[in-house]
């Protein structure tokens, strides 16, 4: 009985496929006469308004909270030997000069880290995978958050002056708008833990690393980096926009790995030669620029292509399909950024729409625009209609507000 | 019939790419979840056989030739540990009271059949509907699954009354035709028509 029930199920669903024979749309039919019980069987299968009904229970289901449980268990599984480590991790603080509140802070923030024993294996890049297509960045939020290697987050406003916790033996202490790294000798470290700041629309950060170095994070960017930088060479993920005044140490270069604007781009990298430069990744714009202050940086378009060495002044521009320009350039605009100004250069009306919604937190919609390009500087410190005021004085430009939106229109 | 998308998406599949990964997750995660909770009842429980289900494709490294034999797969994978959950429930009595009600084995094989049946028929249908032209969809999806008024449709989609109507008609037109082939069933779309003209 109960393979016969198979195959008219088989038929039922061809049916619905549109993948019938007359044949055997025959035996349905003569299988559904046969008696009453077969009849009700095919009519349960195929009553409308039920599978409607059902329909709406399947399509409420909460998809996402599944996913995220899901992607849990994925990584759960493919590292056991994590887990391993983390029981031996018990032992290691206990011989460690550390008060008891800091053990405790310890095992709250470190989820993934690597143990003494097994330094070797740190000199090779291998931190947690990175995945910057997750949900506090596409959706609206607005703040500034550290997020210590997939495990707790801090509201960076939110927390005081002062020391914010412990990583083995780097102290992180927030200043005003700063994050600091220190290492502190006194204190043992073997763990490597990977911290990554986000800032929204609206917010930017600063960050001065374990070496010494100085990063300036622009509003909508992040950046993924360990708390010391443990192995051959520094290195430190970007995406959005972040002005960076490396320190020098000739025996570690420090390397950027920028992500690609959009998620069908290739990560690009800038190898740095100790010196102060900007890259600018954002999404919404075409081309990824990185703009050389002072020192001297290579850049590799793609991880596995062709390098370029800037020298100051100069600036590289490439994208997605591997074009690249270099261009000497005046660096104002990008200093001014870290020194609290909007600074344009010739730079056409769709660059400084972008800077002024990323900076203001608004949507900003283009009824077509005049193409014409602007120089000047701007204080960031002015309100969004101060802005918008002076921009119109130009003539040429018109700006309308509807509701959170501002309309541009020529 | 494979198209371009389907081939590629394959190929990608196989290499198990992050992305397809949550495109399968995507398509099959709530289905398969209505039918372990026809069979299983208990939420946690369910939920913890279907992510077991994914688990086991996904990590799997079998090589897979189409969507319709990884769609075979998670519904395989998924009814045995139904069946293997009510035979290890079956020895504990408690369990039995609360849901089997003192159903035998070849009852419950007889159930989990038949809501095997009834969810593949309605990820047939829930294909069909992804399937639509976006709007078509996004209106057949705020009438039917959010009982939405024609009315409040418009509003939300911030298109004009007319529009909904004729949205809805075609969608209605486009899963009729492809859904209500034999005359059995034509009979029945007299019941599907009124009832969906107490929606307008």
């Amino acid at each position: 009985m109960l393979d016969y029930r198979l195959r008219i199920k088989e038929l039922i669903v061809k049916n619905l496929r549109h993948e019938l024979s007359d044949a055997e749309w025959n035996e349905l039919e003569v299988w559904a006469s046969e008696n009453q019980a077969n009849r009700s069987f095919l009519e349960k299968l195929t009553n409308e308004k039920e599978l409607i009904s059902d329909l709406k229970e399947v399509h409420s289901t909460n998809i996402k909270a599944g996913w995220v449980k899901m992607q849990k268990k994925l990584k759960v599984v493919k590292k056991p030997e994590i887990y391993v480590q983390r029981k031996k991790k018990f032992l290691v603080p206990a011989f460690a000069l550390l008060s008891v509140i800091a053990i405790f802070i310890i095992f709250m923030i470190s989820t993934i880290h690597i143990p003494s024993n097994n330094k070797k294996i740190s000199k090779v890049y291998n931190p947690p995978a990175f995945n910057y297509f997750n949900d506090t960045v596409l959706s609206g939020w607005n703040k500034v958050v550290l997020t210590v290697a997939h495990g707790s987050t801090y509201n960076l406003e939110n927390i005081p002056a002062g020391h914010l916790t412990e990583q083995g033996n780097i102290l992180i202490t927030k200043g005003p708008g700063k994050l600091y790294y220190k290492s502190n000798a006194n204190l043992l470290n073997d763990e490597v833990v990977y911290n990554t700041v986000s800032t929204s629309r609206g917010k930017q950060f600063q960050l001065v690393l374990s070496d010494g170095s100085h990063v300036w994070l622009n509003a909508s960017s992040s950046i993924h980096f360990p708390n010391i930088f443990d192995g051959d060479e520094r290195i430190v993920e970007i995406t959005g926009e972040a002005y960076f005044e490396i320190a020098e140490n000739r025996k570690k270069p420090f390397r950027v790995i920028i992500h690609p604007a959009g998620e069908k781009g290739i990560k690009s990298e800038v190898v740095v030669l100790g010196t102060r430069f900007n890259i600018n990744a954002y999404f919404d714009q075409a081309s990824i620029v990185t703009t050389l202050v002072e020192g001297k940086i290579k850049v590799k378009p793609s991880t596995s292509g062709r390098e370029f060495i800037l020298n100051p002044g100069h600036q590289i521009s490439y994208s997605t399909d591997g074009s690249a320009v270099t261009d000497s350039v005046d660096t104002k605009a990008v200093l001014a950024c870290k020194n609290g100004f909007f600074n344009f250069q010739n730079a056409p009306i769709e660059k400084i729409i972008g800077q002024i919604s990323r900076w203001y937190d608004v949507d900003i919609k283009c009824e077509g625009f005049p193409d014409l390009h602007y120089t000047g500087q701007i204080p960031r410190e002015y309100s969004l209609s101060d802005i918008l005021k002076l921009l119109e004085r130009t003539g040429n430009i018109h700006f309308k507000r509807k509701g959170n939106t501002i309309i541009v229109v020529p | 019939m494979q198209t371009e998308f389907d081939i590629q998406f394959i190929q990608a599949f196989n290499k198990r790419d992050e992305r397809s990964i949550e495109f399968i997750f995507y398509k099959y995660y709530s289905h398969l979840l209505w039918f372990a909770k026809q069979i299983i009842v208990n939420h946690e429980e369910a939920e913890d056989i279907v992510l077991k289900s994914f688990s086991k494709l996904f990590l799997s490294s079998h090589n897979f030739d189409s969507l319709q034999s990884i769609q075979a797969f998670l519904y395989l994978v998924t009814r045995n540990a139904c069946y293997n959950y009510l035979k290890y429930s079956r020895r504990q009595s408690a369990n039995i009271k609360v849901y089997h009600n003192y159903l035998t084995l070849e009852e419950d094989y007889k159930n989990i059949e038949e809501a095997l049946m009834r969810v593949e028929l309605l990820q047939v249908i829930s294909n069909e509907i992804e399937s639509l032209p976006r709007q078509c969809r996004e209106v057949f999806e705020l009438i039917f699954f959010e009982d939405l008024s024609v009315k409040e449709v418009a509003k939300r989609l911030n298109i004009t009354v007319d529009t909904v109507r004729v949205n809805k008609f075609n969608a209605l037109k486009f899963l009729k035709i492809r859904l209500l082939q034999s005359t059995i069933i034509i009979a029945l779309t007299g019941i599907f028509c009124l009832s969906g003209f107490k929606f307008c």
